[in-house]
């Protein structure tokens, strides 16, 4: 019974790593979004990598917490705040992310507004408790699979935790995390006087310094694009940087199209959602229009339609693709477009396969570095 | 990069495979750094279609270290991956590879090359022993999978549409669509929703001008030229000749699709009273579930 969802806001899922091996039956692999965020937010709190978490788009959203519990919040900066006492949702105190929190019991959260990037991520101690399908617990709306009852949440929905079984014998990792979190709270009850009595949350003194390790790819505008005019300067003002790999049809594209869509802005389009981000921008071409057949995609494939207006392949893609495939996103920056909002400009730039491969190993091991440096700081062994 | 891969078989190593099928070659591109995709042609034929089969069961039974899952289409193959256990995992002279995306092509070319031939006199043996090739007959002629179908009234809405525009009796629609035998190339677009090759041009049908809100699941219907099944209810634009009472997604199973790829597949008229028959047994459905398993 960990928490209770208020309000949704704009869209509450529940969300692992995603559904694999079950492509060829035409079981999208859905997943987080953000899946950086996802996998941070569970190692914060000692979790499995892949275990379900809250995936909050956009802001609005608000949960009762109906046990005092471990949590981490990472991705979008929406302002999180905490109401101490549910009755007063005025007096509030903003939350840290990037980092463990204890949230007391009989408090309330909330995602206050947008200030920075789309999607949020909330781990909770365990994971949360959601029905397994298909080796994984990821929601997937369209199929019905996934989450509580394959849907996304409501007003009302229990959300609750995977409760670990206390025992002598039990996995060192579970027994750590309790420990862990009876240090949080000693360290709650430990504090200063006057706020006794009001104390709503504790966090750590340390955090996860996202935009050092990763990066946020923000390019200055100073750099001659082809069609910079067409946007107004406030949207100018954050032009994200996306490292793509030419696509099996890039070559297809005319050399006019090739030259647009590397020196181009484009515009992610309201039309954007979990199944693909629509850009709206220059208008590509292709040498001949004939028909491709059906053939397997990726999440980050760029596909060009008749419209000439490129889509991004996302987490809720389908299964199977006909559209020419004129680039890959590499893995490493669909973090970054995960947290794209519509109305935000991107501009493409390309480099090797080979890079692409060595950016998705250096994060790979720098997750397990960091998973070693956080579980030491909570006292915990892993094994990945 | 484009990069080819050419499988050579053995020649005469044993006398049942002919002399015609000692290659089968394809070119490989990455998609992303997970995935390579094995691409065998660009027309659909199921001489191609059965390379893109016989190489999917071939690593499918040895897979590389790293595998996730494989993908099949029209006439490619997508083989998934996790890029960092085959990095882990190369030997010091993989190492002098350009990327990851070398490495896992040269295991798959080593792969097929060990177990294709296997594969090969495996298919020959269950077709008894026939001196032609296997890879011109395309795969697992001597079976099919029946599906059993209610054509017309209230589960074939548009049958007397397409009448009207193929230029033929109700009757004949459905006899000549039910006497193909298709071949399951991909499921894909929805959960268990079969790609179907080989509906015959008499029965091509434009799509509805206006979709339909919702869609029975179940429904068997036609789109150019196209033949397909929704398995589940959905909006759409085929017109809708006729309706199946068996499951053909149920995400408990494994696999959770009743259709395969690789599958021939034939639709039995039954009628209205046998649909509901079907329907409503669980014990009959499972029989048709446990038929299914054999082209896994």
């Amino acid at each position: 019974m960990a928490l209770t969802i208020k309000r949704p806001g704009m869209l509450a899922l529940i969300q692992d790593q995603g559904r694999r091996g079950f492509q060829q039956f035409g079981i999208s692999s859905s997943g987080a979004m953000d899946k950086r965020s996802a996998r941070l937010a569970n190692i914060l709190i000692g979790n499995d990598s892949s275990a379900p978490v809250l995936e909050l788009t956009l802001s609005g959203a608000e949960f009762f917490i109906n046990e005092t519990i471990l949590i981490a919040i990472c991705g979008a900066d929406m302002e999180p705040v905490l109401c101490r006492d549910v009755q007063d949702s005025i007096r509030t105190l903003p939350l840290p992310m990037n980092r463990p929190l204890l949230i007391c019991e009989g408090t309330m959260i909330r995602l206050n507004r947008i200030k920075e990037g789309c999607r949020v991520y909330l781990a909770i101690e365990g994971g949360i408790a959601a029905r397994e399908q298909l080796g994984s617990c990821s929601t997937d709306v369209r199929a019905g699979l996934g989450g509580i009852d394959g849907t996304a949440l409501q007003h009302n929905d229990v959300i609750k935790r995977v409760a670990p079984i206390s025992s002598p014998d039990t996995d060192t990792r579970v027994n750590n995390q309790q420990s862990f979190k009876k240090r949080l709270k000693e360290e709650l009850e430990r504090g200063p006087a006057s706020n006794k009595q009001q104390a709503a949350y504790a966090a750590t003194s340390w955090f996860v310094d996202v935009h050092r390790l990763f990066g946020d790819h923000r390019r200055e505008d100073g750099e001659e694009t082809y069609n910079k005019s067409s946007f107004n300067s406030k949207d100018l003002q954050a032009i994200r940087t996306i490292r793509i790999v030419q696509g099996a049809q890039f070559d297809r594209l005319t050399s006019e199209s090739q030259q647009l869509l590397l020196t181009s802005y484009f515009q992610v389009s309201p039309q954007s959602d979990r199944m693909g981000y629509r850009l709206q921008g220059a208008e590509l071409k292709l040498k001949t229009d004939e028909e491709l057949l059906s053939e397997a995609v990726e999440m980050g494939t760029v596909q060009l339609p008749a419209n000439g207006q490129p889509i991004i392949l996302m987490a809720d893609r389908q299964t199977i693709g006909g559209y020419a495939k004129i680039a890959q996103i590499c893995s490493v920056d669909l973090p970054l477009l995960a947290q794209m909002r519509p109305g935000e400009l991107l501009a493409f730039t390309v480099i090797s396969q080979q890079e692409a491969e060595m950016l998705l190993i250096q994060e790979e091991l720098g997750f397990e570095q960091l998973r070693t440096a956080i579980d030491l700081r909570i006292n915990m062994k892993h094994a990945e | 990069m484009q990069r080819f891969i050419s499988i050579q078989l053995p020649n005469g190593k044993r006398d049942s495979i002919s002399s015609r099928e000692l290659e089968i070659s394809f070119a490989v591109e990455p998609l992303g750094e997970k995935a390579v995709l094995l691409r065998f042609g660009d027309q659909i034929s199921d001489k191609l279609y059965s390379q893109v089969a016989l190489v999917k069961k071939a690593l499918e039974d040895h897979q590389i270290i790293g595998w996730t899952e494989c993908v099949p289409a029209y006439c490619t193959l997508t083989v998934y991956y996790n890029p960092l256990a085959v990095w882990r995992s190369r030997s010091e002279r993989e190492q002098q590879d350009n990327t990851i995306f070398d490495t896992v092509c040269t295991r798959i070319a080593a792969a097929l090359q060990y177990n294709l031939v296997d594969q090969i006199q495996q298919s020959h043996s269950e077709l008894g022993n026939q001196r032609s090739g296997i890879l011109e007959k395309g795969i697992n002629e001597t079976g099919m999978f029946e599906l059993p179908v209610c054509y017309g009234a209230e589960f074939g809405p548009d049958l007397s549409f397409a009448s009207k525009h193929c230029k033929r009796g109700e009757q004949e629609i459905v006899a000549i669509h039910s006497a193909t035998v298709y071949s399951v190339y991909m499921i894909g677009f929805t959960p268990g929703f079969p790609y179907l090759g080989g509906l015959p041009e008499s029965l091509v049908l434009p799509r509805r001008a206006v979709p339909r809100m919702s869609i029975e699941a179940g429904s068997v219907g036609i789109a150019g030229s196209q033949t397909g099944i929704y398995p589940q209810a959905t909006p759409g634009g085929w017109q809708i000749i006729g309706r199946t009472p068996v499951l053909l997604f149920d995400a408990d199973r494994r696999p959770p699709s009743l259709l395969s790829p690789g599958m021939k597949l034939k639709f039995r008229p039954i009628e209205k009273q046998e649909y509901y028959s079907i329907l409503e047994c669980p014990r009959q459905q499972m029989d048709y579930w446990r038929e299914a398993e054999k082209w896994h």
